[in-house]
């Protein structure tokens, strides 16, 4: 069962998610830097992150449901072949290079 | 019941401890995947670019790759094995004075170059970033199991087994069943679809050559519950259990030719309830308890040339309460109990055709005597003393 993925702007993340979650930066970021790709939706159309982790992205936020609710809702979904090949894609921001010189 | 870790190969990965062997070490990982990324796709990696340390196994085209770093070189060595067809595959590494890579059992490739040890975390499914921040190269593969082994010191042993991890919801974890080092899944989803049910059964069916199969235990339990199904040749199966028990209740079927199969137990119990079915050559039969017993419920049919059954005990019994069916030629059947008995019930027949009992030979009493016999073509019934 695959899910799609999500890319959230990053200027809609809290500094206190961004500062405070340990594996916040262990995620995937665009090129240049502005979106961070998160796993979307599965075939249900129900997020494969269960609500405590988004819940425990955003404790420090004042309004945590409205800030996950305008996160998601300007999110830009993909399913995993349309990220695949924005990744393939040299002009994308996603680009990922696929050699590299040794 | 079997599960496999699913990396997504677009942000999936799960990390572990630094884990430093002391001497000679093995990898071994069992995966499935259908990849054709050309980058350095990762099933399982100690490799750290920017340190020229580390070893990694990469799935790069669909080809079998390693990376290998040390301070002298950065290689990338394709064994040229093609394994991404999406069936579940043993990789090992055994790293000594050179790196033998196996596939499934058979050396695949050998090189010369060794990589250094790293001090980075492991990590599953991905690389670590250059900068130590992140991850690169996600592979998409499902991970059943991943072994470090440290042959200079035992206990400095990781088994990563999808299996016994918790599947229910919450951050994917790849569960350390030895040393607790458990690696962390990251940017997987959370509510349990990252687990992937390959259901059960533990049938074993090997349609290629095998070299060897060992299943030891040590103070645990061997279960096999499905059959083993053997089409081709198999130089030798070995199960022993220290401490332990060792069940057999499926059929072992064998239509090639087998070297050897040695059953061994010390202070536990054997017992074969499913049937021994042999259609090809066998050189030796050997059930040996120390002391303990061994139980054949069922039928023993061989069809084919045998030059010896031994079955011998010390200070154990040895219940032969099925049929000893042969139709072929023997050279000798002994039996020798060591201060046991050998019961056959009140009465069994063995039926021979082929050559049989010479005259004046027969089977009587039981005790400390052996008793060989040749054959005549003949079904010869024989009243045992109990």
């Amino acid at each position: 069962m695959s899910h799609t993925f999500l890319s959230l702007d990053m200027s809609l993340i809290p500094q206190t998610t961004k500062d405070n979650v340990p594996t916040f930066w262990q995620g995937v970021f665009s090129n240049d830097e502005s979106r961070i790709l998160i796993d979307g939706y599965n075939e249900r159309r129900e997020l494969v992150h269960t609500q405590k982790t988004l819940s425990a992205w955003l404790q420090w936020s004042s309004n945590p449901l409205e800030t996950q609710q305008q996160i998601l809702e300007t999110a830009i979904e993909y399913t995993a072949e349309q990220i695949k090949k924005e990744q393939n894609n040299v002009n994308s921001i996603w680009h990922i290079s696929q050699e590299r010189l040794l | 019941m079997a599960w496999a870790l699913r990396f997504d190969g677009v942000n999936d990965y799960a990390s572990a401890a630094v884990w430093v062997p002391t001497g000679d070490y093995r990898i071994k990982a069992r995966f499935s995947t259908l990849s054709t990324k050309t980058g350095w796709n990762t099933v399982v990696s100690t490799e750290h670019y920017n340190d020229w340390s580390g070893v990694g196994i990469i799935v790069r085209g669909g080809l079998l790759q390693l990376m290998i770093f040390n301070s002298v070189a950065r290689t990338i060595h394709n064994t040229g094995v093609t394994i991404n067809d999406g069936i579940y595959h043993d990789v090992e590494l055994i790293i000594t004075a050179d790196i033998k890579v196996y596939v499934d059992g058979a050396l695949a490739s050998t090189v010369q170059q060794l990589p250094d040890i790293s001090n980075v975390p492991v990590s599953f499914g991905a690389r670590h970033g250059n900068s130590g921040v992140g991850a690169l190269d996600y592979l998409d593969v499902d991970i059943e199991s991943i072994e470090l082994i440290d042959d200079l010191t035992p206990l400095n042993y990781r088994h990563y087994s999808a299996t016994t991890s918790s599947h229910a919801a919450g951050t994917p974890v790849l569960t350390d069943t030895v040393s607790g080092n458990n690696a962390t899944g990251v940017n997987m989803p959370t509510d349990g679809s990252a687990w992937i049910d390959l259901g059960g059964g533990g049938d074993l069916t090997i349609t290629a050559a095998t070299p060897d199969y060992t299943y030891s235990s040590i103070s645990a339990a061997i279960d096999l519950t499905g059959s083993i199904d053997v089409t081709a040749n198999t130089p030798s199966y070995s199960y022993s259990s220290i401490d332990g028990g060792v069940d057999l209740t499926g059929e072992i079927a064998v239509t090639g030719t087998t070297a050897n199969y040695l059953y061994s137990s010390q202070s536990a119990t054997i017992d074969l309830t499913g049937d021994i079915s042999i259609t090809g050559v066998t050189p030796d039969y050997t059930y040996l308890p120390l002391p303990g017993n061994v139980s054949l419920d069922a039928l023993l049919s061989v069809i084919g040339q045998t030059p010896v059954y031994n079955y011998n005990s010390v200070a154990a019994s040895i219940d032969l309460t099925g049929l000893i069916d042969v139709v072929g030629e023997t050279s000798s059947f002994s039996y020798s109990p060591i201060k046991g008995r050998v019961s056959t019930g009140e009465q069994q027949e063995i039926g021979v055709v082929g050559a049989g009992f010479a005259k004046d030979k027969y089977l009587s009493d039981f005790g400390d005597d052996v008793y060989t016999s040749g054959f005549k073509p003949s079904v010869i019934t024989v009243n045992f003393k109990t």
